[in-house]
């Protein structure tokens, strides 16, 4: 039996090619100036290399939406789950592109673009007003929430656990934002998305403010003493929450990854939440 | 927000953080209360009150989760306690109340001929699954799903692929003799026990007493298989029957383990059995540092004789009849309808129109701002300490508190 607490390159690779296409998505929907740089038209690209895993974006007037139907102009295919893992989490990774339609250099060109402002942004902790805040924060918020979700259809060593994760809908939301993010389960199949959540909300994780949320997501919060002191609350179907703790955990460890070293370094984010809570049933 | 009313548990909740994983760890952890407008930690308690490190006091009704069922500093249990203490607690030996204690049970528990002391229910229920899967040389222990029997891996949430200690458990839903039947017929000759409580209290949820002729109907497959059937008590014991919860359940066990109220809070966890099982427990190397240590065998000596004398199960029922009724009709004042679910003396309320239970934390926080302390999520419990004063003092409450609650979730 295989060391399931060592992550492997296609874990990595599932996990961030899905967080890398939400956080396009997201850029080009909240970065208007980069959207009106990127080239004009509708055109779409696919990410390959890592068995079973293939991610299509369409590009449409400079906005990105994930679409699993229609033609790509281009397709990134990695030489492999390794290459795809690192280069997804910024490092080294042989990539070759092949293209399928003459907008492949315009496909290419938008894809590096937004993965550039991506990597910006979310490396950003000084920001000129809230605005800007709170639009890292949405990133922020978009990329655990996707991480969560890909981390639980994927990571052989948190299913077990995330399988026990009752269906329904889970909410997070920034007070004083119009900030929202949410994760569905319905048997198989995970979903997250940002904004209003698609239906009731059979539980809701709220930050106190921006600043609460900006600081759990960037480790800069402790998140027990938030979890403590109420700037972040639970509330409705709580085991929902407690079961996206450790899989935010893990997904922090993913994104750690560095090819040749799996180490699972401890997560010192939202993660860090599982700990308050221990056993599900009670004396 | 809370206001800082809560400051002092926070602060000491931010220290421990530090030092403690997760500050407060298993079913203490703030998480399963509502984070925030709880308190964390606690000072003091005295009969039905207790009071918490802001200095705050409540009527509490999860009495130490159970085991305080005549109340906290209780001198008839504490007396004789603190005057073994001075006399010597674990000695190198176990003291004569030890061979008291086992007496006094198996003269009162129903069907059961031996008794093993350990410290926690955990202990009890583990050594329980073990002795069964030794007695019967089978391996496949059936618990009902989302019950709880400790926080041993084999039954609790900690699910890792490399814990093993899970791959002979299986589960089925508390109450369908259909699913057990089935696992029944597909482990053939490889069941080694049924574990119960003597009605299923699961977290987050109404509890659910047993459907007509289920034990019955356990007893029959498990005898069929030649499997054991073991009742965990621990959360139920002496607040239904004196004699074990069996008895009004209508449930005949091969084990029964208990602990909490045993011994009015004082630690100790123990495992009873009938006399086919004697020999097996015998041979089975069963020990603890502290399992013998001898004041919490006084205590739960003095602890008996109390409930005896008292009729605790009649007061703690009656006095848990009266606050379901009261709460029932407070809530319908409001316009909630509210169910309390499971035995009067161990109650639990939830809003049938919320089952994700953002109604029954609001309820809860607000309670505990009024000095009432209700769990959102665990049943509760009453004690002797527990008086028509204090359970009319606790609807007067719960109305308000409807009524906010009404006013902040509609």
């Amino acid at each position: 039996m295989p060391n399931l607490k060592n992550l492997t390159p296609e874990v990595v690779a599932r996990v961030r090619s899905g967080v890398v296409c939400a956080l396009i998505c997201a850029v080009t929907d909240l970065d208007e100036t980069l959207r009106r740089s990127l080239p004009r038209g509708r055109f779409g690209l696919t990410l390959s290399g890592a068995p079973g895993v293939r991610r299509r974006l369409r590009f449409d007037d400079g906005l990105a939406v994930e679409s699993g139907r229609g033609g790509s102009a281009v397709n990134l295919r990695f030489a492999g789950a390794a290459a795809m893992a690192s280069a997804l989490g910024g490092g080294k990774g042989t990539v070759i592109p092949l293209p399928t339609s003459p907008n492949f250099l315009k496909a290419v060109k938008a894809f590096m673009a937004s993965s550039e402002r991506v990597g910006e942004l979310s490396a950003r902790r000084e920001f000129a007003n809230d605005e800007e805040k709170e639009a890292v924060t949405d990133m922020l918020m978009t990329a655990a929430l996707r991480g969560v979700i890909e981390t639980a259809r994927t990571d052989p060593w948190t299913a077990s656990r995330s399988s026990k994760m009752p269906d329904g809908l889970v909410e997070l939301k920034v007070e004083g934002t119009v900030l929202k993010g949410w994760i569905r389960r319905r048997g198989a199949v995970w979903e997250s998305g940002r904004g209003e959540a698609p239906g009731p909300v059979n539980s809701r994780l709220t930050f106190a403010d921006l600043d609460t949320a900006f600081g759990l997501f960037t480790g800069n919060v402790v998140a027990l003493h938030a979890l403590g002191r109420g700037t972040v609350s639970i509330r409705g179907r709580i085991p929902m929450i407690q079961t996206l703790f450790p899989l935010l955990d893990r997904f922090s460890e993913i994104m750690k990854w560095h090819h040749g070293n799996d180490a699972s370094a401890p997560a010192t984010t939202m993660g860090e939440l599982d700990e308050a809570f221990g056993e599900e049933a009670t004396e | 927000m809370s206001g800082n009313r809560y400051r002092i548990s926070q602060d000491l909740y931010d220290r421990g953080a530090a030092v403690i994983p997760g500050g407060i760890y298993g079913s203490k952890s703030p998480g399963f209360t509502v984070p925030g407008r709880f308190p964390y930690y606690f000072t003091e308690g005295e009969g039905c009150r207790i009071t918490d490190a802001d200095g705050h006091s409540y009527i509490d009704y999860l009495c130490g989760f159970g085991s305080m069922i005549l109340g906290f500093g209780n001198p008839v249990v504490d007396n004789p306690a603190i005057a073994q203490l001075r006399r010597g607690d674990l000695l190198n030996q176990p003291g004569p109340p030890m061979v008291e204690l086992a007496e006094r049970l198996t003269g009162l528990i129903s069907g059961m001929d031996w008794a093993v002391f350990a410290k926690n229910g955990t202990d009890a229920t583990t050594l329980a699954v073990t002795l069964s899967r030794v007695h019967t040389g089978k391996s496949h222990i059936l618990m009902a799903r989302g019950a709880y029997h400790g926080s041993a891996n084999w039954c609790s949430s900690n699910d890792y692929p490399v814990l093993r200690d899970k791959d002979d458990v299986r589960t089925f839903t508390y109450g369908s003799v259909s699913e057990l039947g089935a696992l029944f017929d597909e482990l053939n000759d490889d069941i080694a026990a049924v574990i119960l409580t003597p009605y299923h209290h699961a977290a987050w949820a109404e509890q659910q007493m047993p459907p007509d002729g289920w034990h019955k109907e356990v007893r029959r497959l498990c005898d069929h298989e030649g499997a054991l059937f073991i009742m965990d008590d621990i959360r139920a014991n002496f607040r239904l029957s004196l004699h074990g919860s069996h008895t009004v359940m209508r449930a005949k066990p091969d084990f029964i383990t208990m602990g909490k109220s045993l011994a009015n809070g004082y630690p100790i966890g123990a495992l009873m059995g009938t006399g086919a099982l004697k020999k097996t427990a015998a041979g089975f190397f069963i020990t603890g540092t502290f399992w013998t240590s001898t004041v919490p065998f006084v205590a739960a000596l003095a602890c008996l004789d109390e409930m005896e004398r008292l009729d605790v199960a009649g007061h703690v029922n009656a006095m848990g009849e009266r606050l379901r009724a009261g709460l029932v009709s407070a809530a319908a004042d409001a316009g909630y309808e509210v169910k309390v679910t499971g035995p009067p003396a161990i109650p639990f309320m939830t809003f049938p129109s919320d089952m994700d239970m953002y109604h029954n934390q609001e309820f809860s926080a607000r309670m505990a701002a009024k000095g009432v302390y209700l769990h959102p999520h665990h049943n509760w419990f009453l004690s002797w300490a527990h008086k028509a004063p204090d359970i009319d003092e606790t609807i007067e409450k719960a109305a308000e508190a409807f009524w906010e609650v009404k006013a902040s979730l509609g």
